[in-house]
């Protein structure tokens, strides 16, 4: 579970930091930098899952503009199965190099070292701490992302693991496509490749898709099945519909003629079922958006309920009433910055009397 | 499967009350999309008060609403210091505040007033020995109240809760049987 993040020198976050719950909505005005955390922390996950260089993920541009230091930093705690986990990552952004690079790296468990990475070199350490293997680095990737899986190395690849475990997503329907070229085990931010992550989850854990389409009979009227049509060497994702007369014959569409609202309801519902109990942390920017009225709350529950314990952890952000409604008394956090300031994470607006819903009382700016 | 239409309102103070009466409803049948929960903006005695002050606005669309479809309407309540009764008397004292006739015989209209409060229902089904006067601990998270929940509905299915029951919750659990079942 993370448990603390921390960012500095990347566009607005700057001395950033913030904790999470194990359900965590943030609210806030436009330009707070809420989506610029999502951002950042699904660059980190670029950089060390993927193997991406520093230059390509972290470009000079997302340095803060009205500062000149040389230099970005982060932080990342998380609480795993063997510890506290602190991730710290520091890139050197001078303009002399002309090329970023990481500057130090370092993993720690419980205080105790598990990797470090300073001035191109590498020090690793065992699962029991002891010193390891040294080596000389290339400082322009990630030296974590290379680490390959040994049998003393089994707490900094959890970490790796849970790195690759997050999904980070502000879904985008219009780029959704039925075509899957092959089985993906991620869905990428913007949910674009849902259909190989359907494949991948069909293929894997069939007693998932059951559940899916048992759950999605109850929320898309008229919803049959899908299936994976073949279609040359690739698959065509394709959704069954009846009409009023359930026995009729289904008519299948592929996935990308349904709607928008249909594609979104489906990626949601499809993250609640497909990654139950796979210990993913899920990071949604705007689930609410494309979908209709009444179904956000019977999401959200079912979402609250499965949170914790089928899912490790859920983080949101929403401008929604409904989640704001439904989730930010308990767990809402309130981002914002002033112009050319940093962001900050405050407390939620103190409330105002007692029959005022906290989205109605954003809503009318009360929120000094 | 038709689209969502909402069979039963919820009105209660916080998540807690929330996920345990959900949880009961799912268990006893209900379907999850067949819920509404308006809880309470805010924490504390103003919880208390929102939920009463909320239930004849609820109970007049409750009524208009019955005209078209079966429905219900659940309210629920802490009790705390006060009793069962003192509670309910308020609850119609502020219908007849509003000039909305209280809830007729018939009604799908249950009230569920956990004393002292729900926390003291949820120890209860966990196997603890309760009294409705003291104060038990909150739950760390809210769906821990599963395993009690879980209790609740075998007994509501199958033997009826014990003897030994709190009074509050077993006043409870014949409102769900003689007002909200009848719509399942």
């Amino acid at each position: 579970m993370l448990k603390r993040f921390y960012a500095n020198n990347y566009r607005c976050l700057i001395n950033f930091e913030t904790d999470f719950d194990r359900l965590t909505l943030f609210v806030g005005p436009n330009g707070g930098g809420k989506s610029t955390l999502f951002d950042v922390l699904f660059k980190i996950r670029h950089l060390i899952v993927d193997n991406a260089k520093v230059a390509d993920v972290f470009p000079q541009s997302d340095c803060t503009a009205w500062i000149t230091k040389a230099s970005q930093s982060f932080e990342i705690d998380v609480l795993g199965h063997h510890g506290l986990y602190s991730y710290k990552l520091a890139l050197s952004q001078e303009q002399d190099f002309n090329k970023q690079h990481v500057e130090m790296e370092e993993l720690r468990i419980d205080g105790k070292p598990l990797f470090e990475f300073r001035r191109g070199e590498v020090n690793l350490f065992r699962d029991d701490n002891k010193a390891g293997a040294q080596y000389a680095f290339d400082s322009s990737i990630s030296a974590l992302s290379t680490i390959a899986p040994r049998q003393d190395n089994t707490k900094l690849i959890w970490f790796k693991n849970w790195l690759k475990n997050l999904f980070i997503l502000k879904l985008q329907p219009k780029g959704m496509t039925s075509e899957s070229r092959e089985e993906s085990d991620w869905l990428d931010c913007n949910g674009t490749n849902f259909a190989s992550w359907y494949r991948f989850i069909s293929q894997e854990y069939q007693d998932k898709i059951f559940g899916l389409t048992e759950e999605l009979r109850g929320v898309l009227p008229g919803f049959h099945a899908f299936k994976l049509e073949l279609a040359g060497k690739h698959r065509i994702l394709k959704a069954g519909f009846v009409g009023e007369d359930s026995s009729s014959t289904p008519i299948y569409f592929d996935f990308e003629q349904l709607s928008d609202g249909q594609r979104v309801l489906i990626v949601l519902y499809g993250l609640l079922m497909g990654l139950r109990e796979m210990g993913h942390t899920i990071f949604i920017d705007e689930p609410d958006n494309y979908i209709a009225l009444t179904e956000i709350q019977p999401w959200l529950m079912e979402l609250s309920d499965a949170c914790g314990d089928e899912f490790s952890q859920v983080v949101l952000i929403s401008h929604h009433p409904e989640l704001i409604d439904y989730l930010g008394p308990e767990c809402g956090k309130w981002i914002e910055r002033d112009p050319l300031g940093p962001a900050r994470v405050k407390k939620l607006p103190e409330r105002i009397g007692t029959g005022l819903k906290l989205s109605e009382q954003i809503a009318r700016g009360w929120t000094e | 499967m038709t689209k969502r239409r909402v069979r039963m309102v919820i009105l209660c103070e916080d998540s807690q009350q929330e996920a345990f009466i959900r949880r009961f409803l799912k268990g006893m049948g209900w379907n999850t999309r067949e819920l509404r929960v308006e809880k309470s903006p805010s924490a504390g005695g103003a919880a208390e008060q929102w939920v009463r002050e909320r239930f004849p606005d609820e109970l007049m669309v409750y009524r208009q609403r019955r005209k078209r479809a079966a429905s219900a309407l659940i309210l629920m309540i802490d009790a705390d210091r006060k009793n069962v009764a003192d509670r309910i008397t308020e609850i119609r004292s502020e219908c007849r505040l509003r000039q909305v006739p209280f809830r007729e015989d018939g009604e799908a209209v249950g009230l569920a007033i956990p004393k002292r409060n729900i926390e003291t229902w949820i120890h209860y089904l966990n196997g603890a020995t309760v009294n409705e006067q003291d104060v038990y601990p909150k739950l760390d998270r809210e769906r821990e109240c599963r395993t009690a929940v879980t209790s609740l509905v075998l007994q509501c299915r199958t033997t009826g809760l014990s003897q030994d029951a709190p009074p509050a919750l077993t006043a409870a659990c014949d409102e769900y049987s003689g007002r909200i079942q009848l719509v399942e």
